[in-house]
């Protein structure tokens, strides 16, 4: 069409800019957003409309329309999988990013004054995205167990023709890359020399680091030796396990990193408390508080309502035991009281003024302002308090607006129980030390009990090892409330009979203003399918090598 | 017939036969046989033609033209064949027998075919699918715009109307359905041969009166010149043009009164309270109103407290008028020919009260004026020039700002809510429906907003014969540019409102109040923008060849054309380029042959693969002038028609689809303050290996002409649509972890007939006419690269583009022991009232996968039908248009009327009255809800009705005045109506209209008075 050479530039006119991968990789600054982008798919779950808390037994969802209600309803399947196949695109962009950068010399900018900053900062890219790589190939293993696996950038037709990958490979793959890149990541960005992350002015200090590699590490070696994934219970996994922990323990010993108050937890500030290892920074945001108040409040919805199966986790505060126990204290007529601090730290009950915004005292019974049947309000006499912000007003005419919001992804007091678990699996009892081991998995226990705010009674010297079991199970429930944990450790350790059913409190007011205290059972939807997540049916259709879970095929 | 020559014509006879003389001299065979011919020109109706030229074909120096009266006189050589044109391009050659006076009748075979590109062609000839309709039968809605007057006029052209708003009737138009995926399914609106916009505003801007024809341009030989754009079939509406040697001055004037048909019937005050009580009963959450509270809506006894307004009445008066002008001068004179006209237009709307302010007006008026000149000169005997300008100014003023949305408000605001003022003259508005849902202050106290949209469509073409350089050899080329623009200004002003409400009663009367205000007054404030903008520049040029050698005709052209259109905003800009070659050929005037190679270019498509060859091909067989049909008397003209094409578009899955990319991604707080840089990730994957999306059509066609006056066009075509740009996302797994691709893989067919009758007799001194047209299109999709599914009858793949899927409705729960016994509904908790769905797939839940397909689609219907019948005596007549549609699904969601109460929105009486409470289990419709219930939002057999419908899409009585009467005030003609638009409707929809549903303006339906004078 040469005669028609006129016009023909007229043909390649358009408006839209397209950037070229040289367009990133010849710059910094955008090179480093590339690694930006891999980090935000870092997951977090601060309690909202579809959080995993209220897809187990620390609480119950009290908004109708939450879709996290399928996962204890029976409307959870191949068909509605709650997919978490979303982490392929994060792994997608670490691959990516990892054949991109060998190489890279950032040529242009090589009179920059910083460009031997720059360089440092961009050498340890690498080594950031390997370990988020890694946890987010945890992330699916955790779920799925066995999963497509991949360090390529893929083709269409290569992906749809992976098959799965054995989860202990996927974890011999995670562990390696932890220990690979353990060593070239920093302790701290505060203050690191020479190094455009570091410095004193505003460093980056949300990227991963050292401890977060060697958390990683132990938390994924705890999940393979669990019973869900060590089907032979090798007790060797238990000691590589119990070995990472105790990695993590002594990097922490080493680098200030210690238990502080458990009220430090969240909060605006949570992100510098003394024993966070990572932590995933979401940002201004209010919706968890939207979401979670009391439902009297205005523009409330109340949400995720902690369970009576959880307040029945805190023990006793004088006598460290159950409340029903023997001569454990409780008072049925005062239910909360004597108490383990960290129950009134993570949960509103009845009576309380809660939040501070909020202009009454909570009334939870039946009848109440904020019990039923007030439609949407608490099915279980309680209201969430871990992750909110008190100082929060969501009032339309006095709405405080957003406040920064973080989300625990590694902390030390987890690092307790995690070694406290693998070293009583591993050694056979809870009192049990030995050369390498000096500490019992009772002492790292009551480490974590006798946090400065919370001086619960240690546990006893020479229990079974199944008193210790039930104790310690109690303990993580209590200490990890509400930070993601629950949902899958009752998963790992195969203890499905806990998620059957939850239970409620139904507070009735008696005419002298007392109030009758009644707990009340609701079953939930339980399959033993449930350990792992179902495969999109649609992925199963897609690719003709992908295997179903057991127990989750479609029948058509 | 005996033929007079009147004085003042005679002068022009004479210098015609001295022309004649002059051009024939050179003849070989010159007065053997040279007789005086007389002659009638008719059009099908029998109504002579004036302004026809009539010359001998082989030596077009010899012509005439016809009178008023439709006759003419010509000397010619006996079996010459003298060719007719009329001025809208009909064209008919007819064999001078000697001595005999002749009566040409301008029937179907002789009508021009508007292909456009200067192709002459009538429908003797073609070989395309084309159907034309002309301005009688147009101009008969008293509509403002061309695309209001064509509903069931046009055959093959599918048209609806979407709301009763005057100043946005933009129609719905497809021709031959939905053959396509991702909405791509619309047609191209040509005005005399020329892409105008590609938004169809030039719809809403050209005048009925202004048009001489539209025409629908069907398969692919109709098509093939217009490139990628012309894909989905094309509208060309051809404009006026003068007439040679005539003079023609007509006025006509036409008021019409409308009035707003089928308005929502809204709840009062007391049933909207009941209502709400109910409903919050219904939620398990204490009522709202007190029985005191109910009776004091029910007795009105306290106004401002417990008021009960009728914001539809209150707000709107029950009639609107329009009054269209035209003035139009259209003749011309040996050398030129022009068509002028002017068009004045003004509707006033339904707002009730817009005198209260100083100076201005808050009504909803609507005023146009357009003025078009078309002008042919014919600068010498060989060089030809066309000039059409159109420009048009309009103006809308609607009260307040757009954005106050007052439709919306009227079909929200309860009669409960507010007094129309409070007893201190506040305004009224409270806390849950502010003061600027009052739509009566909105229409009186918020003054006004202006639309002014400033159109100049121009266009010029230049016609040069070759024939001295190479016989037959011709050239044109044109050139258009358009401009439109529109401006909105806004002239606003605030108030204060207000309301009291009862905070205890005592003794039965209220006793204690609050009292609420909001909203400040304030002096009225203005501010103006350019709203949208749309220009576009054409180019055309061609060179074409044309020979009559024996019984072999020849017709071949090589054409380019060019196209620029730019809108206001990004990625908005286009150019288009098309080289054609196309020949046209026939033989023994019986087999006609058309092949057209398309070669089309567009800046949207991947660098390297812009251009694209869509050949085409068209076949036709004039049986009616075989030999053996020579005696067959009652068949006037019979014509068999097929065409076959492979058509090319330029859709496109996004702008620089075959790039690879990186995007803006996602960012993280990465910096101990909590800052970011943003992100950059990877973008969607390059679509590689990309083609276009390509029509194979195929149609056959058959012209009928029986009994002089009987004409019947039927045609079948089938489509089958390939490379349809679809997502790969559908045969991906997400462990690829990238934004998908596009690829060339939608596959859709189609099919469908149209069928067009025309029957004109006359019996001793009536005339009467009957026509019907029918089109029935389907589609279905083969393949969409679709999501893989788990069962098949969720699979949209096998079903028909736009195809709705729904819940199946099986009741409604009676009690919690039905909704115990029932499979679970996975929406959310259900009480008694709630939709009960079918279990489709037996699994003992109703969730997503229950859906199935049921309807048809909510955007084209595959039914389109229309007919008309008139009869004329002694100048007095009537004529009536019925149009309808069948296999269409409504989709019921309309605030309040099937949405009531959530939301604080009021409820429509149909809906109150078709509730499920307990005592009415059977119900139309679920319980009342003051909540979201999502089980019951679902789109289910609750939700979907039959859109069918059958309207009176106008009729008319008219009167033409007897020319004895008016030769004594020196009028030619003259014609008074009263015409009725729209006046019925028959559907299922009840309760609204069934074209303007949802939060629009009700449609209208009016009556006209008219008058045309032709001097």
């Amino acid at each position: 069409m040469g005669v028609l050479s006129a016009c023909s530039d007229n043909m390649d006119y358009h408006e839209y800019t397209v950037y070229g991968k040289d367009y990133v990789f010849t710059d910094f600054t955008r090179t480093g957003a590339f690694v930006t982008n891999i980090y935000s798919y870092l997951d977090y779950d601060i309690p909202g409309l579809n959080s995993l808390c209220s897809a187990c037994d620390e609480s119950e969802m009290a908004i109708t329309y939450s879709s996290v209600l399928d996962y204890t309803n029976g409307a959870w399947s191949a068909l509605n999988p709650k997919s978490q196949w979303g982490y392929y695109s994060a792994i997608r962009a670490a691959n990516y990013y990892l054949a991109e950068c060998p190489d890279l010399d950032f040529y242009d900018q090589r009179y920059d004054k910083d460009y031997k900053e720059q360089m440092a900062r961009f050498n340890r890219y690498q080594y950031e995205v390997r370990l988020l790589r890694a946890y987010y190939y945890f992330l699916l293993v955790r779920a799925y167990g066995d999963v497509p696996f991949t360090t390529k950038v893929l083709t269409d037709k290569e992906a749809n023709s992976l098959s799965r990958t054995s989860a202990s490979e996927i974890f011999k793959f995670i562990v390696d890359e932890c220990d690979a890149v353990a060593s070239e990541l920093p302790i701290t960005y505060y203050g690191l020399d020479g190094d455009a992350a570091g410095g004193t002015d505003n460093p980056e200090t949300g990227r991963v680091n050292r401890g977060t590699a060697l958390a990683l590490k132990a938390r994924a070696l705890l999940y393979q030796a669990s019973p869900l994934f060590n089907k032979d219970n090798s007790s060797e996994l238990w000691k590589e396990a119990a070995e990472a922990s105790k990695e993590v323990l002594d990097y922490c010993a080493q680098n200030n990193i210690k238990l502080g108050k458990y009220s430090d937890l969240w909060g605006a500030d949570n992100y510098k408390a003394s024993e966070m290892i990572f932590v995933r920074r979401v940002g201004d945001m209010n919706s968890p508080e939207y979401y979670n108040f009391p439902i009297s409040m205005e523009n409330a919805q109340a949400g995720n309502c902690p369970t009576q199966t959880l307040v029945d986790a805190y023990e006793m505060k004088t006598t460290g035991k159950a409340w029903n126990e023997s001569e454990s204290g409780y008072d049925a007529n005062k239910p909360y009281t004597n108490r383990d601090p960290r129950l009134g730290m993570t949960v509103a009950v009845n009576g309380e003024k809660w939040p501070s915004t909020n202009p009454n005292t909570l009334e939870t019974y039946v009848g109440g302002r904020d019990g039923l049947p007030v439609p949407y309000a608490t099915p279980t006499g309680y209201y969430l308090k871990k992750y909110l912000d008190t100082t929060i007003d969501i009032s339309a005419s006095n709405s405080s607006g957003g406040k920064r919001h973080s989300w625990i992804t590694f902390r030390l007091g987890e690092f307790y129980l995690n070694y406290a678990e693998a070293v009583c699996r591993y050694l056979g009892s809870a009192d049990a030390t030995d050369n390498e081991f000096t500490l019992s998995a009772r002492g790292a226990v009551n480490t974590v009990r006798n946090r400065s705010d919370v001086k619960m009674p240690g546990f006893p010297e020479g229990m079974s090892t199944a008193d210790f079991w039930t104790k310690y199970k109690r303990e993580r429930m209590v200490e990890l409330a509400f930070e993601g944990h629950r949902f899958w450790d009752v998963r790992r350790w195969k203890d499905g009979d806990a998620f059957k059913s939850i239970t409620q409190m139904r507070i009735t007011k008696n005419e002298d203003a007392t109030f009758t205290y009644n707990r009340v059972v609701k079953s939930l939807t339980w399959d033993d399918k449930m350990y792992f997540y179902p495969i999109p049916d649609s992925e199963i259709r897609k690719n003709p090598n992908l295997t179903q879970n057991e127990g989750w095929s479609i029948n058509k | 017939m005996k033929l007079t020559v009147k004085k003042n014509t005679y002068m022009k006879k004479y210098k015609l036969i001295v022309l004649a003389i002059f051009a024939c001299v050179s003849l070989k065979s010159w007065a053997q046989d040279i007789t005086n011919v007389a002659g009638l020109i008719v059009d099908k109706k029998g109504n002579p033609i004036s302004g026809a030229m009539v010359s001998i074909d082989k030596n077009p120096l010899v012509n005439t033209v016809t009178g008023q009266d439709g006759k003419f006189k010509i000397m010619a050589d006996k079996n010459e064949v003298l060719k007719i044109r009329t001025s809208n391009d009909a064209v008919k050659k007819i064999k001078v027998v000697s001595g005999e006076a002749i009566t040409v009748v301008m029937d179907y075979s002789s009508e021009k075919v508007n292909y456009g590109f200067g192709l002459e062609q009538t429908n003797a000839e073609s070989t395309g699918a084309v159907s034309t309709v002309y301005a009688d039968d147009i101009n008969n809605r008293s509509s403002f715009t061309i695309g209001n007057s064509l509903y069931g006029n046009a055959l093959g052209l599918t048209t609806m109307q979407k709301t009763g708003s005057v100043w946005a009737q933009m129609p719905s138009m497809f021709i031959r359905g939905l053959k396509t995926l991702n909405g791509n399914n619309g047609i191209l609106v040509v005005v005399d041969g020329l892409e105008r916009d590609n938004n169809w505003n030039v719809l809403n801007y050209l005048t009925p009166d202004e048009v001489e024809s539209v025409s629908v341009l069907r398969d692919a030989a109709a098509i093939a010149l217009y490139g990628y754009k012309g894909v989905n079939g094309v509208v060309n509406i051809v404009t006026k043009r003068g007439k040679y040697q005539s003079r023609e001055i007509s006025f006509t004037y036409d008021h019409g009164f409308e009035r707003q048909a089928r308005k929502p019937d809204l709840a009062d005050a007391y049933t909207y309270a009941s209502a709400l009580n109910e409903a919050l009963t219904n939620d398990r959450k204490s009522v709202r109103y007190s029985p005191l509270e109910l009776d004091a809506f029910k007795t009105g006894k306290y106004p401002y407290l417990y008021p009960n307004v009728d914001w539809w009445a209150e707000t709107f008066r029950n009639h609107g008028s329009s009054d269209i002008v035209t003035l139009s001068f259209r003749g011309g004179s040996t050398k030129m020919r022009y068509y002028t006209m002017m068009n004045l237009q003004n509707n006033n709307g339904f707002i009730a009260h817009t005198d209260l302010n100083d100076g201005y007006s808050t009504q909803e008026k609507f005023s146009k004026m357009n003025f078009r000149t078309n002008l042919d000169i014919d600068l010498t005997s060989t060089t030809k020039m066309q000039a059409n300008i159109m420009g048009v100014l309009n103006e809308v003023n609607l009260p307040g700002l757009g954005s106050d949305n007052m439709v919306g408000a009227l079909y929200y605001l309860p009669s409960a809510a507010f007094p129309i003022k409070t007893a201190d003259g506040l305004w009224g508005g409270n806390s849950t429906w502010d003061g600027y849902y009052n739509t009566v202050a909105l229409t009186q106290a918020r003054a006004y907003s202006k639309a002014h949209t400033r159109t100049l469509y121009a266009d010029m073409a230049l016609k040069q014969d070759f024939s001295s350089i190479v016989k037959g050899l011709g050239g044109a080329v044109r050139l258009g540019y358009d401009n439109i623009a529109s401006y909105w200004e806004n002239h606003t002003k605030s108030y204060k409102y207000g309301s009291q409400t009862v905070s205890a009663w005592t003794n039965g009367e209220p006793s204690d109040f609050n009292s609420f205000t909001g909203g400040t007054n304030s002096e009225m404030s203005g501010n103006s923008k350019l709203d949208w903008q749309h220009r576009s520049f054409n180019f055309q040029a061609n060179l074409d060849y044309q020979r009559l050698l024996g019984i072999h005709r020849l017709y071949a052209m090589l054409m380019y054309s060019y196209k620029y259109d730019n809108a206001k905003g990004i990625n908005n800009t286009f150019y288009h380029e098309n080289v054609a070659l196309y020949a046209h050929y026939g033989l023994k005037n019986r087999y006609f042959a058309d092949v057209t190679l398309m070669e089309s270019a567009s800046n949207v498509l991947k660098t390297g693969n812009k251009w694209h060859l869509s050949p085409t091909m068209g076949l036709s067989w004039i049986i009616s002038n075989e030999h053996f049909m020579k005696d067959v008397n009652w068949v006037d003209f019979l014509k068999l028609r097929a065409s076959v094409g492979i058509l090319n578009t330029d859709n496109i899955p996004y702008n620089g689809y075959w790039n690879e990319s990186v995007t803006g991604g996602n960012s993280y707080p990465i910096k101990d303050n909590f800052n970011s840089d943003g992100g950059w990730q990877e973008g969607r994957l390059p679509s590689l290996n990309g083609t276009t999306e390509k029509a194979y059509k195929y149609n056959v066609g058959l012209d009928v002409t029986l009994f002089k006056g009987l004409t019947m066009t039927i045609d079948g075509f089938y489509e089958r649509r390939s490379d349809i740009w679809v997502s790969t996302n559908g045969r991906n797994s997400a462990v690829l972890g990238a934004s998908n691709s596009y690829a060339n893989a939608g596959t859709v067919d189609s099919w469908g007939t149209e069928i067009g009758l025309d029957y004109i007799r006359k019996i001793g001194n009536v005339q009467f006419n009957l026509g019907g047209k029918f089109t029935f299109n389907r589609s279905k999709v083969i393949e969409m690269m679709e999501e893989p599914q788990a069962y098949d009858y969720l699979r949209s793949t096998g079903k028909a583009v736009g195809q709705i899927f729904g819940l199946q409705a099986v009741g409604y729960f009676t009690d919690q022991a039905d909704i115990d016994n029932s499979p679970a509904q996975q929406f959310g908790p259900v009480k008694p009232g709630d939709i009960k769905y079918k279990d489709i797939n037996v699994d003992g839940v109703i969730n997503d996968n229950d859906r199935v397909a049921m309807g048809y689609n909510s955007t084209c219907p595959e039914v389109y039908y229309s007919f008309n019948l008139g009869a004329e005596w002694k100048g007095l007549g009537f004529n009536a248009v019925f149009q309808g549609v069948g296999n269409y699904t409504a989709y019921l969601n309309t605030t309040s009327i099937y949405r009531p109460l959530v939301n604080n929105a009021t409820i429509s009486n149909y809906y109150y009255g078709h509730r499920w409470t307990p005592a009415t289990p059977n119900a139309r419709f679920p319980r009342l809800t003051a909540e979201t219930v999502d089980n019951n939002l679902k789109t289910s057999s609750v939700w979907l009705a039959d859109r069918s419908f059958l309207k009176l899409r106008n009729c008319e009585i008219y009167y033409k005045l007897p020319s004895s009467f008016l030769s004594r005030m020196h009028v030619e003609k003259a014609r008074i109506y009263v015409r009725g638009v729209d006046l019925l409707c028959f559907d299922n929809i009840d309760i609204s209209d069934p074209e303007a549903m949802g939060t629009v303006y009700p449609a209208t339906r009016s009556v006209h008075v008219g008058l045309s004078i032709g001097f």
